[in-house]
């Protein structure tokens, strides 16, 4: 069952964003063509006009990501359409779970596409040297290898990302919990929910660096040393793992304590 | 068993009782009619029973459990409103429902909806409202339930789809299964119904054997309601 | 076939009546398979369980017969169609002659009406 359910959400989820998908990739590519032949004033102008819709395209992918997993959940869960999702023959675990799942899926591949159409737009072998130089000075420094470093990155990132996603669901869930709560309130409770996270992670790493003095620095100095950033991003990682997972426990418990649809 | 017990079963909205300690028992193999003016809790308790409110306080239960999994399974619920995701083409849904329920009968579906002279590959939102609603009224009634559930499937239309609505029900709900039908439209249903629940302000007022509450007071049932809630 | 009911009586009973008088006007013949239940509640639009009662009560006045497994017959009693015919017939003359009663005509003059009138301005 978590399989079709998987892949309805996952059809409508992709629905626009494969439109932006493809129009990235097509204007990062277009970019990258016109940069290869020999300029002239109105291909330069040419470039730029392509290179600002690649960019637009790609911030279009975020906001349609977000938009697009926290509109399925309200519609299906509250809206008219709760009226078939509640009575298909399928817990409300699997559903939460299945659209918790299209949030990490489609979050990935946007990751992926964003990625590549920068790799496109601007990697050559000028930038790809600037590149590897500065994460090489960064992983020397860090005292670990540049595919770490950029997987650590990435995933904090992605954490981040997905940590957001579900805070927003929750914001949802809370709000919804009494009846008439309109769905202004519902954001602004997810937003809630993911600042005051942020500030608890905040608050952790400031009581780390009261038993770690390399973290402390990020606090007192402007200098940092590579140290401090290794243990942050570490302890990163496992906030938001932790907070993930309460994230989703929490909205669980409170789905399954049963819904009011209008 | 019950197929359906619900047990003082309550709901509130802000502090507004809707339902107030129902106790009511459905039993296998009978067409009911839950009959109430609007808004006297006739969509809440059937809300209640498909799963889509918690009760305030009571319970509601099917073959014995709570509202679940097995319940959704042999439940077969219209609701008044469309649930359907309009961007979908009828075929897709059909898929959809098969997909789900494993008493789904899409081949049914398919010739019922081919009586209509509905083309399955046409998009929900393309259609008319009446359609819509023909189409939802086709995708419950093609499941081999042992419950169906209609809210209010006489709303807002003209005779003709009336009786079209009304064949399509008799004609296609599984033998031995119960059908639940709410409306404040009695008239035109009363000759196909057993049972008859009377529901106003949020309480049961009455529930009986339709021929015999017609032999007792020598009245339609329509007539019947009509002075038990005279305004 | 389609029916008006009138929804003031007992439906099982207006269905009693129809297909009694179907069994003595010959539409159902003597010893005819009935329909299943849920054909004839379909064919009639009504509750299957409502013809199911229905035709319990004809099978109570030995009208029709269950053979265990095979359905619904009509019965083949001759004598007892002829009965009931005989009882309908009874029914209708009553009434017919207390409604001309009503009007103020009498046994042998609503008799005599019957006559004069009778396959003219009724039913041939």
């Amino acid at each position: 069952m978590l399989r079709k359910l998987l892949k309805y959400d996952l059809q409508w989820c992709y629905k626009p964003l494969i439109i932006f998908y493809i129009l990235a990739l097509f204007f990062a590519i277009v970019t990258r063509a016109i940069e290869s032949l020999e300029q002239s004033l109105i291909l330069v102008i040419i470039d730029k006009i392509c290179s600002g819709i690649t960019i637009a395209m790609l911030i279009n992918i975020l906001i349609n990501y977000f938009m697009r997993n926290w509109a399925r959940f309200i519609k299906n869960i509250y809206k008219d359409e709760a009226y078939l999702t509640h009575t298909l023959p399928v817990t409300k675990n699997k559903i939460y779970l299945s659209k918790v799942l299209t949030a990490i899926i489609t979050l990935f591949t946007s990751f992926v596409v964003i990625v590549s159409c920068l790799a496109i737009v601007a990697l050559n072998e000028n930038s790809w040297e600037l590149l590897k130089a500065s994460l090489e000075d960064s992983a020397i420094s860090l005292n670990c290898s540049i595919s770490s470093l950029i997987i650590v990155l990435v995933i904090t990132v992605f954490l981040e990302f997905l940590l957001l996603t579900m805070s927003g669901i929750l914001g949802l869930i809370i709000g919804h919990k009494s009846n008439n709560l309109k769905i202004e309130k519902s954001v602004a409770i997810g937003f809630g929910i993911y600042m005051v996270l942020s500030i608890i992670s905040l608050i952790v790493i400031f009581l780390a660096g009261l038993l770690n003095s390399n973290i402390m620095s990020v606090f007192k100095d402007m200098e940092v040393t590579s140290n401090a950033i290794k243990s942050i991003m570490l302890m990163g990682i496992c906030i938001y793992t932790i907070y993930i997972f309460i994230v989703y426990f929490v909205s669980n418990k409170l789905l399954n304590k049963g819904v009011n649809v209008d | 068993m019950e197929l359906v017990k619900c047990n003082n079963l309550c709901k509130e909205f802000d502090n507004k009782k809707v339902l107030n300690n129902i106790n009511l028992s459905i039993p296998k193999g009978k067409i009911i009619g839950l009959l109430g003016k609007n808004g006297m809790g006739k969509t809440t308790l059937i809300k209640l029973i498909n799963d889509l409110l918690t009760p305030t306080s009571g319970e509601v239960l099917i073959n014995g459990e709570k509202p679940s999994v097995n319940s959704k399974k042999i439940i077969s619920y219209l609701p008044e409103r469309t649930y359907l995701d309009k961007e979908m083409k009828v075929y897709q849904i059909l898929t959809l429902f098969e997909d789900f329920y494993e008493n789904f009968n899409k081949e049914k579906a398919i010739n019922l909806l081919k009586d209509l002279d509905l083309d399955i590959n046409s998009r929900v939102n393309k259609m008319s409202k009446g359609m819509q609603e023909k189409l939802q009224l086709i995708l419950v009634m093609s499941r081999d339930a042992e419950l169906y559930i209609l809210d209010e499937p006489l709303g807002g239309v003209d005779p003709a789809t009336r009786d079209y609505i009304l064949d399509t029900i008799l004609s296609n709900f599984k033998e031995g299964a119960s059908v639940i039908i709410s409306t404040h439209l009695i008239s035109d249903i009363e000759r196909i119904l057993d049972e008859v629940i009377f529901i106003d302000k949020g309480n049961i007022v009455l529930t009986s054997s339709a021929d015999e509450l017609r032999e007792k007071e020598n009245a339609s049932i329509d007539e019947i309601f009509r002075r038990c809630f005279k305004c | 076939m389609d029916y008006i009911f009138d929804n003031e009586r007992p439906i099982y009973i207006q269905l009693v009546e129809l297909i009694r008088t179907g069994i003595v006007s010959g539409k159902f013949q003597k010893g005819q398979k009935l329909p299943s239940v849920r054909e004839l509640a379909l064919a009639m639009k009504v509750n299957p369980n409502t013809m199911q009662k229905a035709l319990a009560e004809l099978e109570n006045e030995k009208l029709i017969y269950t053979e265990r497994t095979n359905g619904k017959y009509v019965t083949e009693d001759e004598r007892l169609i002829e009965k009931v015919k005989k009882e309908l017939a009874g029914e209708k003359v009553n009434s017919y002659l207390n409604s001309m009663n009503d009007i103020g005509i009498s046994y042998e003059e609503a008799i005599k009406y019957l006559q004069e009138l009778g396959g003219k301005n009724g039913i041939s």
